[in-house]
């Protein structure tokens, strides 16, 4: 991990006003635990700091709860719990990822943001059929960058995802 | 009364007036630009542009308006002129009339400030002048042209107008513009027209039944309707609709009679009209799904007028008109009379009927009265004036959605922490004028998308009054409530949810006259549709006094059908209610045994899960069935307290809320399965220990250190058990994220003052567990 890489994005997102078409092969990579993981930069709204979560009951343990961006009430899922990781204490690394599927915005807690990074579609390779649990469900391939393997999340099937939500729930 | 029906006249005249002249502008410029270009008229503007200046004349006409009338009936000639296809367009006679029009506006904002057109008479003289110089030139030009057997050429017509291509030839017009013609001017008007249309027709009902009903004023109501098909003739006329415009002007006719006798129609006349009134409708529905508006069963109806009209004329001599009546009785001479009369008709009208019930010095001052009007009037206010505009609803929803962000913003800045323990008297005030200025603002805002369910509820009475005949049933549809306000689109979810409540009811809830005075009931049926605010809540409730539902047949043929499986003892009577909702739990076979509920049940189910609401069945076996809609206003502002539970807040309706108490040890008493009841008074209540359901740390275990609030949602209470009251405040309701749509017993959330977010108490919901905590329901939820 190269930590000068690492980005501020809640400083410059405003800064980042790249078109629709330069979106195309550009990931969001981040960090749970030691592993590097990466989702299409056309989800993704902005990324805030952690902050106060108000906890909703009847949530499956993964749902942390809502917060306030900017005046919109969104609900946020911490990703490690979502892979059922061991929870961590949250700290200045941890963010919030905003992203928008189905028409709403949902936050993602991941440890810490790391960059935006593109990745040609012949460095991806398709995910392990051998992977254990149904997480591999959720990958939507193996991206190769630099020295790094990054795992490509499906997020929409991360989030909506019916089976999973059941288990946990 | 006179002059405020004649202000509203008029502001009628002068909103619509404008609008006409806004339409037609742009195509009588295309006109000219097209006739240049191709040296072809379109035949379709052409109509349009005269039929604009015709229906003003007439307007301007019976309204006193005579500057207007004159200018209009000259412009309108020579529209005709060309529209005949006697003369080819020219830039004099496009200027010409867009001048005609400029004046026309102006004429208007006369109308506006002055209630009369009395000015500008250089313009209008030169306007006419140059209008009259046209007319005559072309009017010479057809003679000569007749004369000599050919047509002269003119600029920008190379052919003679005989010969004009077809399609597009001025000289066989069709009598109307065909309406789905591409002209989108035209697509908007026609639209238009047929939403007021509906409205008007819907409103023609509402009055028809209520004359049927023997309302009071019933000379009020007629002259209503009079007005009502008089401007829907107009309307019908300016578009080309004959039929149409032939019909309302019969029933006009005849609503004219009935004013002018003080006659209050026959039943079978509101019958009539009531028929009249759907066949309109269907016309409405011609025209805005694209067909002509000409459909079956106008001849029929024309008959129907016909035959009221002589029934109406013969009875109408056995009355005499007020006028003669007061000559004859020596109050008012005929000079006077014939002056009156002439008022009548160039002003508002009914002067002498309205004073005549009084004596011949209050006629005679009526009309010195109305000679000094023009002076009167001027300085009455500008109260006239009327607009309307029509907004795209996603600006309107983006409106209220910034007017929120702007209270909680109010909050954010008023209530910041750093000004704690701070003596700010200028900040203070200047606080507290923004807040008033916002609060406003957020009524105004939620105002705007509100509207009355007047207009639903009044489709009910048709219903009802037909389904009734129908069945030989005897109802009476009772309304609550219609002035209550509620979101545009509620209005649409549950007109038809509505509608299959209230046919079920009389349908197969209330009992035909013979079972209910066999039963003991009055003969005649109640049927009620009550609407009412609860909460952050509208509730709509529909209720009769029939026999109610039968519980045993709706589980058996649940059973039957599959949708329940298991023992029927445990269901409860709404868990066992519910079923009616499902799709097609009600068949053929069902329908009439189990008191039948269901047809068309499964569609208000589906309305109202869409409006986010609940459906509550309230039945007693012979005493009648209510069935409660429950809907949460979409975004809605109310007051709530801000209650505390070790670190959370949540936010509970003020409304729901009855008294909060500290309770002594002495009022608990805990049941064998760990309920908790606390006694107020003569009540047991059940608590609710909110730190158990949401699993927090309260600061307090014992209930007599902490505080419970006694909360009531529909007559059932319960008492929330809590650390702290922290205050009340303007609650801005947002809805939790679909993606958390599980969540129980919460309604919603708000944002706080320090910007952090706070869940809204569905007491609703906490009720209704509570409700069932005998059967340890808590104990299992909060393990």
């Amino acid at each position: 991990m190269v930590e000068s890489q690492r980005h501020d994005f809640s400083e410059d997102y405003d800064g980042e006003d790249d078109g629709e078409d330069t979106q195309e092969g550009k990931y969001l990579s981040f960090r749970i635990g030691n592993e590097q993981y990466g989702i299409e930069i056309k989800h993704v709204t902005e990324i805030v700091g952690i902050q106060k979560i108000t906890e909703v009951p009847d949530m499956p343990e993964y749902v942390k709860g809502v917060i306030n961006l900017r005046g919109n009430v969104i609900p946020v899922v911490d990703i490690r719990l979502r892979f059922r990781m061991k929870a961590i204490e949250y700290d200045d690394r941890t963010c919030v990822i905003v992203v928008n599927v189905e028409e709403s915005p949902i936050g993602l807690v991941v440890d810490a943001v790391r960059e935006v990074i593109s990745i040609l579609p012949e460095q991806i390779s398709p995910p392990p059929s051998v992977a254990r649990g149904d997480i591999s469900r959720y990958i939507k391939g193996m991206g190769r960058f630099e020295n790094d393997v990054i795992i490509l999340l499906a997020i929409d099937k991360l989030l909506f995802d019916q089976r999973l939500t059941q288990i946990s729930a | 009364m006179n002059q405020n029906l004649e202000l509203e006249f008029l502001s009628v005249f002068v909103s619509e007036s404008r609008e006409l002249i806004q339409e037609v502008e742009p195509q009588l410029i295309q006109l000219h630009q097209s006739a240049l270009q191709t040296g072809e008229i379109d035949s379709s503007s052409v109509n349009a542009i005269f039929r604009l200046f015709h229906s003003m004349k007439g307007s301007a006409a019976s309204l006193g308006l005579a500057n207007i009338a004159s200018l209009t009936h000259r412009a309108e000639t020579l529209l005709d002129l060309i529209r005949e296809g006697k003369i080819a367009v020219e830039n004099e006679h496009v200027d010409s009339l867009l001048r005609a029009l400029d004046l026309t506006g102006l004429f208007l904002e006369l109308v506006e400030s002055n209630h009369n057109d009395h000015g500008y008479d250089d313009e209008k003289e030169k306007i006419e002048t140059e209008l009259e110089s046209l007319i005559d030139r072309a009017e010479n030009l057809k003679k000569t042209d007749k004369k000599a057997g050919k047509v002269k050429k003119t600029r920008i017509e190379e052919k003679p107008p005989e010969n004009v291509s077809p399609g597009k030839a001025p000289v066989a017009i069709p009598a109307f513009i065909p309406v789905n013609s591409a002209d989108p001017g035209r697509k908007s008007i026609i639209e238009q027209f047929t939403e007021e249309g509906s409205d008007f027709l819907d409103n023609a009902e509402g009055l028809l039944l209520e004359l049927e009903k023997g309302a009071e004023n019933p000379i009020q109501k007629v002259r209503e309707l009079f007005r009502g098909f008089h401007s829907f003739k107009g309307n019908c006329g300016f578009l080309g609709l004959e039929m149409l415009e032939n019909m309302s002007h019969k029933a006009e006719n005849i609503l004219e009679t009935l004013f002018d006798y003080e006659m209050i129609p026959a039943p079978e006349h509101i019958m009539t009209f009531l028929i009249i009134v759907d066949v309109f409708r269907h016309a409405m529905t011609d025209l805005a799904t694209g067909g002509t508006g000409d459909i079956e069963g106008f001849q029929a109806v024309a008959n129907l007028l016909d035959q009221m009209k002589q029934a109406v004329e013969n009875e109408e001599k056995g009355h005499k008109k007020l006028g003669q009546i007061l000559i004859e009785e020596g109050v008012v001479t005929q000079e006077q009379l014939d002056a009156a009369l002439k008022r009548q008709k160039t002003a508002i009208g009914e002067v002498l009927v309205d004073m005549g019930a009084v004596d011949a010095q209050s006629v005679e001052k009526a009309l010195i009265k109305q000679t000094e009007q023009n002076a009167q009037t001027s300085s009455i206010s500008k109260g006239i004036k009327r607009s309307d505009i029509r907004v795209d609803l996603t600006k309107l929803d983006k409106l209220v959605n910034l007017v929120g962000e702007l209270v909680i913003a109010e909050t954010m800045v008023t209530r910041n922490p750093d000004l704690k323990n701070l003596a700010l008297e200028n900040f203070d005030k200047a606080v507290h004028h923004l807040r008033r200025v916002t609060s406003e603002l957020q009524d105004v805002a939620l105002s705007v998308r509100m509207i009355p369910l007047a207009m639903t509820f009044q489709k009910l009475v048709r219903v009802v009054h037909d389904l009734a005949r129908k069945q030989k049933k005897k109802v009476k549809l009772i309304i609550v409530g219609e002035e209550t306000e509620v979101d545009k689109t509620m209005t649409e979810q549950i007109a038809d949810p509505l509608l299959h409540m209230v046919r079920n009811s009389i349908d197969h809830g209330l009992e035909s006259p013979e079972e209910r005075v066999a039963a003991g009931k009055p003969e005649t049926g109640k049927v009620m549709v009550e609407a009412r605010y609860e909460g952050g809540e509208v509730w709509i409730i529909v209720s009769d006094d029939g026999k109610g539902l039968s519980r045993e047949k709706i589980v058996s043929t649940a059973i039957e059908k599959g949708l329940y499986r298991g023992d029927p003892a445990n269901l409860s009577d709404e868990e066992a209610y519910s079923f009616i909702f499902e799709p097609g739990f009600s068949t053929k076979e069902t329908v009439s045994e189990i008191s039948g509920r269901g047809v068309g049940m499964d569609v208000v189910k589906k309305n109202i899960e869409k409006l986010k609401g609940r459906i509550t069945v309230r039945s007693r076996p012979g005493l009648g069935t209510s069935i409660y809609l429950q809907i949460p206003l979409t975004l809605a502002i109310i007051d709530g307290m801000l209650v505390r539970v070790g670190e959370a807040r949540y936010t509970i309706p003020l409304l729901s809320i009855r008294e909060s108490i500290r309770p002594l040890k002495t009022a608990i008493t805990v049941t064998p399965d760990q309920q908790e009841l606390v006694r107020i008074r003569e009540e047991l209540i059940p608590v609710i220990r909110l730190h158990k359901l949401h699993g927090k740390t309260p600061d307090f275990f014992n209930l007599d250190e902490g505080i419970l609030v006694i909360v009531e949602d529909q007559g059932r209470k319960a008492a929330l058990f809590i650390d702290d009251i922290l205050g009340q405040q303007q609650t801005v309701i947002k809805g939790l994220s679909n993606y958390l749509n599980q969540a129980k017993g919460i309604s919603g959330c708000t944002i706080l003052g320090d910007g952090a977010v706070s869940l809204i108490l569905d007491i609703g919901g906490l009720v209704e567990k509570a409700g069932r905590a005998d059967r340890g329901y808590f104990d299992q939820e909060a393990n």
